[in-house]
């Protein structure tokens, strides 16, 4: 299994100071791309500016969209001969009035054997996420800013025909659709 | 002339035995470097004595002389110094035999017991770069990625048996045994490499841009492939390998040629340069498994970078273990010796290679 990776290719994260968030999954690991709401903080004592990340649900809104700018490639040297590029997809965000968070962190893996957890031993970006329980980066993707991800970021929904990457109720993955998300 | 580091630990200050073995092996196989200036029948003698030598030291005997080799094989510390020193001779030949074989397209590396190998891959590709306008501080960000490729290596082993009475009877003989052993293992190794390496190049894509697998030869596909690997392994220039029975089949389109009896054609089976490309020959191997079989497979042209990473990793994990039990240890009065060796492989590199199937 590969998590997705993630390229902030330009984003208004990279200039706003609060368009960027520390934040924790209780529940689940978080691959980079993955959004999420971040509507509360994290009570526990020294992590008092760590936002606690939840699925994104219905109730909450769902309005974060992403148009597919193209089918692009991500150069990951996994020691084939033949190509060792990984196809990916360019998007643009459109909407983003749900307020919704993606997660992002510079992709040093952890490789966790028992208890036991071990660092920079492994340079292959998809084989990292961001583990349950420990703190990460996360964006809040704004109109007009433009990521490029794997296909390991977008949920079970063939592409198809499909030109919109959706937020989409009860995972953390984007998801395929034929439309911007309307509510 | 180089010793790997486990038998130099293993050797001491008595690593010269190991260096004249390594000698005497080279010498006999007429490949590496060896002393010409001594005869191998001389080396012969000389080593013999020195095997002794270093078997009495192990086994904390003042002396071998004159004790008659059955008694000998009774005493435990020199039934284990006897096979101790063995591997450590495998050990010291190992490496360099492989890389012999296989050393075209294969990287070999050696560990301790209780290691894995992770081989870091640079990425190959460049950035693409795009026309600006000139108002705007940056572009888009582009990144590459490293990837890795880990080998976790696996025992492999032979179980040798002679009988008591044979050996009494001097029709069998454990160190010819083992010996034997020993070369089934480098066999085997040689074999796995191979078939690791000619099952990732018939995986390659056939078609689109990505095009490295071509099914039947023409002069054209020979030159596109050949230029095609050369570029893109950084100009490394390419060369084409395959066994002498696939090589023969590189010629040019035009059928309208020529060849005296004095042209390499002739003489040695195949054009040694062809279309600005140098040809080598991949020494076919026996499937000893299989009577009368050939391992390497004649139907294959590789198109490969000799001086660009190498694209199979052979991993060897720690010395080559001996298990030899007693003489009179069998309840059927037999005797085994085991070797042990413990290695991998995986495809991992930066590099592309490129492969023309012969129909």
């Amino acid at each position: 299994m590969s998590y997705n990776v993630l390229v902030q290719n330009a984003v208004q994260a990279m200039n706003i100071d609060a368009l960027n968030r520390s934040a924790m999954c209780t529940t689940a690991n978080v691959d980079n791309g993955n959004v999420f709401y971040l509507a509360s903080k994290s009570s526990t004592a020294g992590e008092g500016e760590v936002w606690l990340a939840t699925q994104p649900a219905t109730a909450s809104g769902l309005k974060l969209s992403f148009t597919l700018v193209g089918t692009t490639y991500l150069s990951i040297a996994d020691g084939n001969i033949g190509t060792q590029r990984v196809t990916a997809y360019e998007l643009e965000c459109v909407d983003n009035s749900s307020n919704l968070w993606m997660a992002y962190s510079p992709e040093i893996v952890t490789v966790v054997s028992g208890t036991k957890k071990y660092k920079g031993i492994n340079p292959d970006p998809r084989d990292f996420t961001n583990l349950e329980d420990e703190v990460f980066t996360a964006f809040k993707p704004q109109v007009g800013d433009i990521v490029t991800m794997t296909a390991d970021g977008i949920g079970a929904t063939a592409i198809g025909s499909n030109t919109f990457a959706v937020a989409t109720t009860g995972q953390y993955k984007l998801d395929w659709a034929a439309t911007a998300n309307a509510a | 002339m180089k010793i790997p580091s486990n038998v130099i630990a293993f050797a001491g200050d008595k690593v010269k035995i190991y260096e004249q073995f390594k000698d005497y092996f080279n010498h006999y196989h007429k490949k590496g470097s060896f002393d010409e200036t001594v005869s191998l029948s001389e080396k012969e003698n000389k080593i013999n004595i020195a095997v002794k030598e270093e078997i009495a030291r192990l086994s904390n005997l003042p002396t071998v002389d004159g004790i008659a080799p059955e008694v000998l094989a009774t005493s435990p510390m020199y039934s284990w110094a006897t096979f101790a020193v063995i591997g450590a001779m495998v050990d010291a030949i190992l490496p360099d035999a492989i890389i012999d074989s296989v050393g075209l397209y294969t990287n070999v590396l050696t560990g301790g017991y209780g290691d894995s190998f992770s081989i870091d891959i640079k990425p190959r590709d460049l950035f693409v770069v795009s026309k600006a306008g000139k108002g705007k501080r940056t572009s888009e960000v582009h990144k590459q990625f490293e990837g890795q490729v880990t080998i976790v290596p696996e025992f492999h082993d032979i179980t040798v048996q002679v009988a008591l009475y044979k050996v009494l009877a001097g029709k069998e003989n454990l160190a010819e045994f083992a010996m034997k052993a020993a070369k089934s293992l480098e066999a085997q190794m040689t074999v796995d490499a191979y078939n690791c390496f000619n099952t990732a190049m018939e995986a390659l894509d056939n078609a689109g841009d990505d095009l490295l697998r071509v099914a039947g030869y023409s002069q054209s596909t020979f030159v596109e492939l050949a230029q095609k690997v050369t570029a893109w392994n950084g100009g490394n220039k390419s060369i084409a390998v395959a066994t002498q029975l696939a090589l023969q089949n590189v010629l040019p389109n035009d059928a309208n040629y020529r060849y005296d009896l004095d042209s390499d054609y002739a003489k040695i089976g195949y054009v040694k340069s062809f279309a600005g490309t140098d040809l080598m020959v991949l020494p076919q191997i026996s499937d000893y498994k299989n009577p009368f079989k050939l391992a390497l497979d004649d139907n294959n042209i590789y198109i490969i970078s000799p001086s660009a990473p190498k694209l199979i990793n052979l991993a060897l994990e720690g010395s080559t273990i001996s298990i030899t039990n007693g003489l009179y240890d069998n309840a059927n009065l037999t005797q085994n010796t085991t070797m042990k060796k413990s290695y991998g492989l995986a495809v991992g590199t930066s590099s592309i290679a490129a492969i023309i199937t012969l129909s």
